[in-house]
């Protein structure tokens, strides 16, 4: 609804400037030529970005504001500033996990920002900018507990969700270790609480999250023991567009920007010295298991 | 285009609609027996089952077992297609035991009482000689209720099971050619339609009076 | 989902409790609502959200949306169920066949299947202030309903006394002209209760729209419940707010009733 009702807005300030073109951007980059996709989305003078809207911290519809927040959406506004002079040129829609690669596709969106893994089977598919965030798996423990990586735990309990790729990976980086299935994480806590796992184990962004509720209970610990670098998608094809916005995320990097969105939507996690920049080197300077 | 995965999909549609079929089938007419009992409570109770789950979207029943059934004391941990079973066969029995409700409750009151003076117990009354005359009767309504659950199993699609529209969707994915959809839709047609046709053909073989007005189709 | 309007039928009867079966299912209904949280163990702490007026609005939007969407999809489908129900009693055997294959393949089809259709086929580049995914469900919920209602529309003009396509043919009328202003008006009001039990299904069936990524009333209970990790609690509201709007449309439904009894 407030898509419907922000559209209407913006089709009466279109009629009430007499159905005027969007001039020029001040600010932007240069203009692209005829027929190209940074073009169509110069002269839309908008950039449509496919986010997530049910994931707090990178992609999330706040209920209690009805605004959109988190890291993929802060730097969406920031590429579109870079790219096209204002924040406020960039347009967002949901893009599940499902629907990235399809919408990307069917030109329905020219970006995807949406916890998107880069790797080698998407790449054959959609085009991926250099990396903005790397999100990885890790262990949670209790205070005082004598785990302190993925060595500690074999011949030990460790509890992941039925199905979920955490299971996957932890079976095959501590092969020793009992592994313990729940249907959520918060029961993997509750299990730890009562002393049935000894640890838990999943992306280290959920970890945090339940260590920051209860620093005097938890801490995460061993580091991130799987690597998943997240990159926007645009669809193939379009080199122009891509060197745009991976000119505008150097920039974003460069500026300090991209460490106080980090600091603004990961509060209590350490901001990386350096951001990651492509993709493919982020795999190869951490090699998973390490 | 990998005709393998559609091949697989069918396959796990027919089974998710075959299990919920037979299931719902269990538990609607136990609802519906219950909705028809002598005791006030009993009734009430499996009426506000069919009020509730008939007036509720399926996905949201769907997202209630994969999310609840883990959660409950009861601690029943699923696969994915046990889930959307589980799903479709609370939402589906609704509709069975409204339409077995309504079969018992055609008949004649004159049926229960003359049951019951032959010394029989109401649940030997209903077992013995309502359900087996309501159960004609409501065979075509119930074709249609069937039809409906298993045009409805597509939306295990949404809880990861490996279906007929997950695997085309999984093709469009790779292909993005949308048209993969019309194939799969043809599946679907040959799937329902005979279904339908079966059910047409029972229904003038019956011609049940009232029972069409029934069939909600 | 499908077309399962089920009549609610019988609602005069009394039962020997001596309550009325709309008393009996509200109270059934209102131990339901009771059981549920006991059973999935839902925790009253998980349901302090919905103490907030912000989350209340932020669901009301969801709740105008099926709304408009529902609205908008039947009154878009009458038309054309309308010309299918004619076209199906058409004497021209090409047209007959052809709405007939039309009505019944779609019937058959899973809506979900048809929504994914709409959505994935619709053109790059459409107008700019309604979304994709709303002109998509839209669009395919007015099919499917216009295919249901066609089978209604075609009932009603059998059901319906030859005699009044007589009597308006020797008054003058054409055939069509009998159609538009003596049998269809008719037709339309036998059927009205069987119309706004299939706009149940409708409002029900908008929360397909969540599965093609639009924001209305379940992917908004996604959304809360992604961020306060209650999903039982919220998928429970969420369930009430759904079972209220049909069971406001039942009563207008019933209310509607009599009058067509009564003509």
């Amino acid at each position: 609804m407030h898509r419907w009702f922000r559209s209407t807005c913006l089709l009466f300030a279109v009629l009430v400037a007499g159905c005027a073109p969007p001039a020029a951007q001040p600010g932007g980059v240069a203009r692209a030529p005829e027929g190209t996709l940074l073009r169509k989305v110069q002269d839309r003078g908008k950039i449509v970005i496919g986010v997530k809207y049910d994931v707090p911290t990178f992609g999330y519809l706040n209920p209690r504001t009805n605004q959109l927040e988190g890291f993929d959406v802060d730097l969406g506004r920031a590429i579109a500033r870079e790219v096209l002079g204002s924040e406020d040129r960039a347009e967002f829609t949901q893009a599940k996990s499902a629907d990235r690669i399809p919408f990307l596709n069917a030109g329905q969106v020219d970006l995807i920002l949406s916890t998107m893994t880069a790797n080698e089977e998407r790449a054959g598919q959609i085009d991926f900018t250099d990396a903005y965030y790397v999100a990885g798996q890790s262990l949670l423990v209790r205070n005082g507990s004598t785990v302190n990586g993925i060595g500690d735990l074999a011949g030990r309990t460790v509890c992941s969700v039925t199905g979920s790729t955490s299971e996957a990976n932890i079976r095959e980086k501590a092969p020793r270790a009992e592994v313990v299935l729940f249907g959520t994480y918060s029961e993997c806590v509750q299990a730890m609480d009562s002393g049935r796992v000894e640890a838990v184990t999943t992306d280290d962004i959920i970890l945090l999250g339940f260590a920051n509720e209860a620093p005097d209970r938890y801490k995460v610990v061993g580091g991130q023991f799987t690597i998943e670098p997240y990159a926007g998608g645009i669809a193939k094809n379009n080199p122009e567009l891509l060197q745009a916005i991976n000119d505008a995320l150097k920039r974003i990097k460069a500026s300090g920007e991209w460490k106080r969105i980090y600091e603004r939507n990961l509060k209590g996690v350490a901001v990386p010295a350096e951001p990651p920049v492509d993709w493919r080197e982020v795999y190869r300077m951490r090699p998973s298991g390490a | 285009m990998d005709l393998g995965l559609l091949a697989s999909g069918l396959l796990v549609t027919l089974e998710l609609a075959g299990l919920s079929i037979v299931l719902s089938l269990v538990l609607g007419i136990a609802i519906g027996v219950m909705r028809a009992a002598p005791v006030a409570p009993v009734a009430i109770l499996a009426e506000g089952y069919i009020a509730f789950f008939r007036n509720i979207p399926l996905l949201i029943v769907l997202f209630f077992a994969l999310n609840g059934l883990p959660a409950s004391p009861l601690g029943i941990r699923l696969s994915y297609f046990e889930t959307a079973v589980a799903g479709l066969v609370v939402y589906t029995a609704a509709y069975v035991a409204e339409v077995v409700r309504a079969g018992v409750q055609a008949l004649s009151r004159g049926q229960t009482e003359a049951g019951r003076s032959l010394g029989m117990s109401w649940l030997q009354t209903m077992r013995l000689v309502l359900l087996p005359q309501a159960l004609t009767a409501i065979v075509p309504p119930l074709g249609s209720v069937f039809i409906a659950l298993t045009k409805n199993t597509a939306l295990a699609s949404t809880i990861a099971v490996p279906e007929l529209l997950y695997q085309s969707r999984i093709i469009e994915s790779r292909t993005f050619n949308p048209n993969v959809l019309l194939l799969t839709g043809l599946v679907y047609l040959a799937v329902t339609l005979p279904l339908g046709g079966l059910v047409n053909y029972v229904e003038a073989r019956m011609s049940v009076v009232g029972a069409r007005s029934q069939g909600g189709r | 989902m499908a077309a399962e309007a089920l009549s609610v039928g019988s609602l005069r009867r009394r039962s020997r409790a001596g309550l009325s079966n709309r008393q009996q299912s509200m109270i059934g209904v209102a131990a339901v609502l009771v059981f549920l949280p006991l059973v999935f163990r839902m925790e009253p702490r998980n349901f302090t959200p919905f103490t907030e007026l912000a989350i209340w609005r932020f669901l009301g939007e969801g709740v105008v949306t099926v709304l408009v969407v529902s609205i908008v999809a039947i009154v878009a489908s009458l038309p054309m169920a309308a010309a299918l129900a004619l076209g199906r009693l058409s004497s021209q055997r090409p047209i007959r066949l052809a709405c007939t294959a039309f009505v019944e393949g779609i019937r058959a089809l899973p809506l979900l299947l048809l929504i994914f259709y709409v959505f994935l086929s619709l053109p790059r580049d459409l107008p700019a202030f309604l979304s994709r995914e709303t002109i998509a469900l839209t669009a395919a919920l007015m099919v499917y309903t216009a295919a249901v209602n066609a089978e209604t529309l075609r009932a009603g003009i059998l059901a319906l006394d030859p005699c009044q396509m007589e009597g308006a043919r020797s008054l003058g009328l054409g055939h069509w002209g009998a159609m538009r202003y003596v049998v269809l008006p008719q037709v339309f009001r036998d059927t009205l209760p069987s119309l706004i039990a299939q706009f149940t299904t409708l409002v029900k069936d908008t929360s397909l729209g969540s599965v093609i990524s639009m924001v209305e009333l379940v992917q908004r209970g996604i959304i809360i419940f992604q961020g306060f990790r209650n999903p039982m609690e919220t998928l429970y509201i969420v369930a009430l707010l759904f079972f209220f709007l049909n069971f406001a449309m039942e009563q207008i439904s019933i209310s509607l009733r009599p009058s067509a009894a009564e003509r």
